[in-house]
């Protein structure tokens, strides 16, 4: 309806409405003023004229009224009274009002967090060009799906790149390194990702600043240089001049050249970009398996085409395996792999709690509406019309609705900045968490559903209301005591659901926090150096460092090593003398380069032989140390001491060595958790770092310190040891072993502790649930209370009566909600450790919760059902 | 002149409203006044009918409202007819003649 007139009258009456009343009354005075004029000129007295003319006109105040209402005063009027009327009747039960709009507030609540989080980490597509075509090329052989071995080597990249017609464009990789920055304040290392020269343009992304490199540029080390968004704004204080601004970078002057855009999806730690350049020799080398590559599919083709396809390129190389299979995995699925099934179970746990709140809330109405059904009948007997007191309830819900929504999403603002900010839980492509449109659309629908939902509940509970026996008995409609039960059963189950999901995910977690990670990471400090030597030089650095720290005070001990027990190791191929070596089917093992002291800084076992001794160096007969896992595997039933095995070492800037010289196992030493703490360790095996040909481990490795007392107050001696004898090596941050076992694992916490908290609510909500219910069908049974004491019931006997029943219906709901955890369990399994799916004790342990909680819950009212003095109620009759 | 003087069936005041004011604006105490002098005083309109007719049919549209100056130069509300009104009116004109006339040939039968 357009007709402005009338709108802008009831804008006016709403922003003004005592001028709307008055120019009403004014019209009216008008009215009578006229007429007593026209009786006077009759000739009738000017009292009596005026007697009259307001007497023939009736009542003022009536059709005052009802020119406000017409004049759209009047809708709004009631919307007000509504309201204070709302807030004066919740604010009368405030237990009510509080604990719906509460638990409102956090179902909304972590409904929106979960939801803006599972959008922006899972669902969001990739800000690239076509990104549905880019993918991760992985390839695999043996039996094994572990991660080690999924990379590519330099000639399989270039097999690919030359061969494939199913790729449109395909580029490497190679993420997580470390240049050492100087001549800008301390000096420190920058991280670096090398990047072959179509990187950028295969995923469609321009430079923000200056240019990328040229293919030319790719021929030699140095030179220019590309930045990252951030380390152009952190490091370099977003320096507008910043083009050819020149680095230091590994004792090179490098200017820059570009500024790449902000990436917070595609390794986001990225300072510098480097250039990968074919050329380098690491590059050549076949089994040297590290690189990242992503590819492009041409239009139209699938990506079993191209797996097929690049399966039979790299399977028609040399040397490869005859298994070998290549596979495509979608970019965004590699980017946020490891956390997809902890995000989907999350938002199943989230799902359940919404039910468990919405369940709770018609509960609570439930109960009030029946609370309240002989206020209704007396409002309407006189007279309220029944929209009049629909509106009235519906403008109550929505107070609550409203203000618990609005609560809700301040609480999940605060989760998601908590979430992005702390880095909760390692979670990839968290960066832009925010509350936007969506997630306030989808918690504006989730209210909207739950005002429909709400409103049913009470209306139909009035529909039935026979106004005469209200009126007459004092006694109003009362929801179905069936309809509670039904409520808080369903309630129970979903929270007996989630007790067991949590309660393996939270023993899973202790379990591999007490798992033995094979040395004791109590009073080790760790930090990462990056020295830049890869000649024998570095050997005589480390010696005077490792002497000077084991000086120093409060330190027990030190020693180097490539690898970092609980996070990460490299791999190793190894070659027997005394077997056929099958080309293809490689012996893949961790291996690591350590110095002397490695398992006594770290308090590992030796089993068998002995240790390194500063003796085994470059000069010396080449030795190795097995870990015992090897040793059973490779010679079992066999003494492993004195066997000869042959070591091909692979990583980034690994060279080839030829034939790789035969070592003689001096040791074996218990199994270390090497990569991860819940999986069982791999094989692995020990080099001295003096006797690495290459000098390639001497450029960059962990420092470990054993210290006497608390690890953390040692820190500043290292670091203070390390500048005085190089004052420019860089230093990482000093962290304790333990942290970086903790660190391992975050995202098994962040999804034990997501469905911990959520069970705990969802077990307090249950508790609210039963309670509520317990106490409205006390309340409605007094008589019946009294009824029972008059005749002779005990009040113990009243009391276990009324715990009785609310533990029959917690009974109830344990018994489905066991069912349904026994169907639904299977799906968390990939996150569990060392526990089945149907741990009795995770399913007892939640059912015994459960029952405890409903216990408490049901013994207020008890009590109050058996504090019922029968005189009293029986009086009232 | 009649004694008793008839009720206005409901629903014809507003007619009888517009009708008026298709003569030219005019205040609420003139409509009535109007309404009685055409209707040669066999009509009353009751005051307290009158505005509340008044604010329905404004809010209709048929109607619209401006301050303005009386006769006796005091401040009055003035009522003119809308377009929409000045359609509604001719509707209603034709089908209250419709039904008068039907009404008249029953009553007429003997």
């Amino acid at each position: 309806m357009l007709r402005p007139k009338f709108w802008i009258r009831r804008i006016v009456s709403l922003l003004r409405p005592g001028r709307v009343r008055q120019e009403i009354a004014e019209e009216l005075q008008f009215h009578i003023d006229q007429q007593t004029r026209e009786k006077m000129a009759a000739g009738v007295s000017p009292e009596e004229a005026r007697r009259q003319a307001r007497l023939s006109f009736g009542g003022i105040t009536q059709i005052e009224e009802q020119g406000f209402d017409a004049r759209g005063g009047g809708w709004f009027e009631a919307l007000y009274h509504d309201l204070r009327y709302g807030i004066r009747v919740l604010g009368r039960s405030p237990a009510f009002a509080i604990t719906a709009i509460l638990t409102l507030a956090l179902g909304i609540g972590v409904n929106s967090a979960l939801f803006a989080i599972i959008k922006n980490v899972l669902i969001r597509p990739l800000p690239f060009s076509q990104p549905d075509r880019l993918v991760m090329v992985r390839e695999q052989s043996g039996p094994s799906s572990s991660d080690a071995g999924s990379r590519l080597s330099g000639p399989d990249f270039n097999d690919i790149h030359d061969q494939s017609h199913t790729l449109q464009s395909v580029t490497a990789a190679l993420p997580n390194f470390t240049y050492t920055l100087t001549g800008e304040g301390d000096p420190r290392n920058v991280k670096c990702t090398a990047i072959t020269y179509d990187f950028f343009p295969t995923l469609g992304i321009r430079p923000f600043l200056g240019r990328l490199y040229t293919p030319a540029e790719y021929h030699v080390d140095g030179g220019e240089v590309v930045i990252s968004y951030r380390f152009w704004k952190e490091q370099l204080g977003g320096d507008p001049n910043v083009i050819g601004r020149i680095l230091k970078l590994q004792g090179d002057n490098m200017p820059v050249i570009g500024v790449m855009p902000d990436l917070p999806d595609l390794y986001p730690e990225t300072d510098v970009w480097a250039k990968n350049i074919p050329e380098l020799e690491f590059m050549h080398w076949r089994q040297n398996k590290f690189l990242s590559v992503i590819a492009r599919l041409q239009p139209g083709v699938t990506r079993q085409q191209t797996e097929k396809e690049l399966t039979a390129i790299l399977r028609r190389a040399p040397g490869q395996p005859s298994d070998l299979r290549v596979s495509a995995v979608p970019l965004k699925d590699e980017l946020v792999g490891n956390v997809k099934t902890p995000l989907k179970i999350v938002m199943g746990a989230v799902l359940l709690v919404l039910l468990i709140t919405s369940v709770n809330l018609l509960c609570l109405l439930l109960a009030r509406a029946s609370d309240r059904s002989t206020e209704v009948a007396m409002r309407l007997s006189l007279g309220a019309s029944t929209a009049r007191i629909t509106r009235q309830f519906v403008t109550e819900n929505l107070i609550l609705l409203t203000t618990g929504t609005t609560l809700g999403l301040g609480f999940a603002a605060l989760l998601l900045t908590t979430v992005r900010d702390s880095n909760l839980g390692n979670l990839p492509r968290s960066a832009g968490l925010r509350i936007d449109s969506s997630v306030l659309l989808l918690a504006l629908a989730v209210t909207l559903v739950l005002s429909l939902l709400l409103a049913l509940g009470p209306a139909r509970l009035y529909r039935r209301l026979n106004l005469n026996s209200v009126i007459k008995t004092g006694k109003g409609a009362t929801a179905r005591p069936r309809a509670f039960r039904v409520l808080v059963i369903a309630e129970m189950s979903c929270a007996i659901v989630l007790l067991v999901g949590a309660g393996l995910l939270l023993r899973s977690l202790w379990l591999v926090e007490h798992v033995n990670p094979g040395f004791e990471p109590e009073h080790i400090l760790t930090t990462y150096l990056r020295t830049g030597y890869y000649s024998a030089e570095g050997a005589q650095f480390f010696d005077e460092l490792l002497r000077r720290l084991k000086q120093a005070p409060g330190i027990q001990n030190t020693s180097v090593a490539d690898c970092l027990p609980g996070s990460r190791a490299s791999t190793a191929r190894l070659q027997f003398d005394d077997r056929p070596n099958d080309p293809v089917h490689p012996a893949f093992v961790d291996g690591c380069w350590a110095s002397a002291d490695i398992f006594t800084t770290l308090g590992a076992t030796l089993e068998q032989g002995r240790y390194f001794t500063p003796h085994d160096n470059a000069r010396s007969a080449p030795v190795v140390i097995v870990s015992d896992s090897l040793a059973r595997e490779y010679w079992p039933g066999e003494n492993p001491i004195g066997k000869r095995i042959a070591i091909s070492y692979t990583g980034p800037g690994r060279r080839s060595t030829g034939n790789p010289r035969f070592r003689t196992v001096v040791g074996v030493i218990e199994d270390l958790k090497l990569r991860v703490l819940d999986a069982a360790p791999n094989p692995a095996l020990y080099m001295p770092f003096l006797q690495d040909e290459t000098n390639h481990v001497f450029a960059g490795v962990n420092l470990f310190v054993r210290t006497t007392r608390e690890p953390v107050w040692s820190a500043d001696t290292v670091r203070r040891e390390i500048r005085a004898f190089k004052p420019d090596q860089t230093i990482n941050r000093i962290v304790d072993m333990n942290s970086v076992l903790v660190a391992g694992l975050a995202p098994r916490r962040f999804s034990a502790g997501l469905l911990g908290s959520f069970a705990g609510l969802a077990l307090l909500l249950s508790a609210v649930g039963i309670y509520g219910t317990l106490a409205f069908s006390v309340a409605q049974r007094r008589r019946e209370m009294g009824i029972r004491m008059a005749l002779g019931a005990s009040r113990p006997k009243l009391l276990n009566m009324i715990v009785g029943e609310g533990l029959t219906l917690a009974i109830a709901g344990a018994g489905i909600g066991i069912i349904l955890s026994l169907l639904s369990m299977r799906i968390i399994q990939s996150l569990l450790f060392h526990i089945s799916p149907f741990d009795p004790l995770a399913f007892a342990g939640s059912a015994l919760l459960l029952m405890v909680v409903a216990a408490s819950a049901c013994f207020l009212p008890a009590r109050r059902a058996a504090s019922t003095e029968p005189v009293e109620v029986l009086r009232a009759e | 002149m009649p004694k008793q003087k008839p009720d206005i069936p409901q629903g014809t005041l507003d007619l009888l409203v517009l009708k008026a004011l298709s003569l030219g604006p005019m205040h609420g105490y003139g409509i009535g006044q109007r309404i009685q002098q055409l209707a040669e005083n066999m009509l009353t309109i009751e005051e307290g009918t009158l505005y509340p007719a008044l604010y329905r049919i404004e809010n209709r549209g048929w109607i619209e409202s401006e301050w303005g100056a009386s006769e006796n130069n005091r401040r009055a509300r003035f009522y003119s007819l809308t377009k929409a009104g000045r359609k509604q009116l001719s509707l209603e004109e034709s089908q209250w003649q419709h039904l008068s006339f039907a009404i008249a040939k029953v009553l007429r039968a003997t």
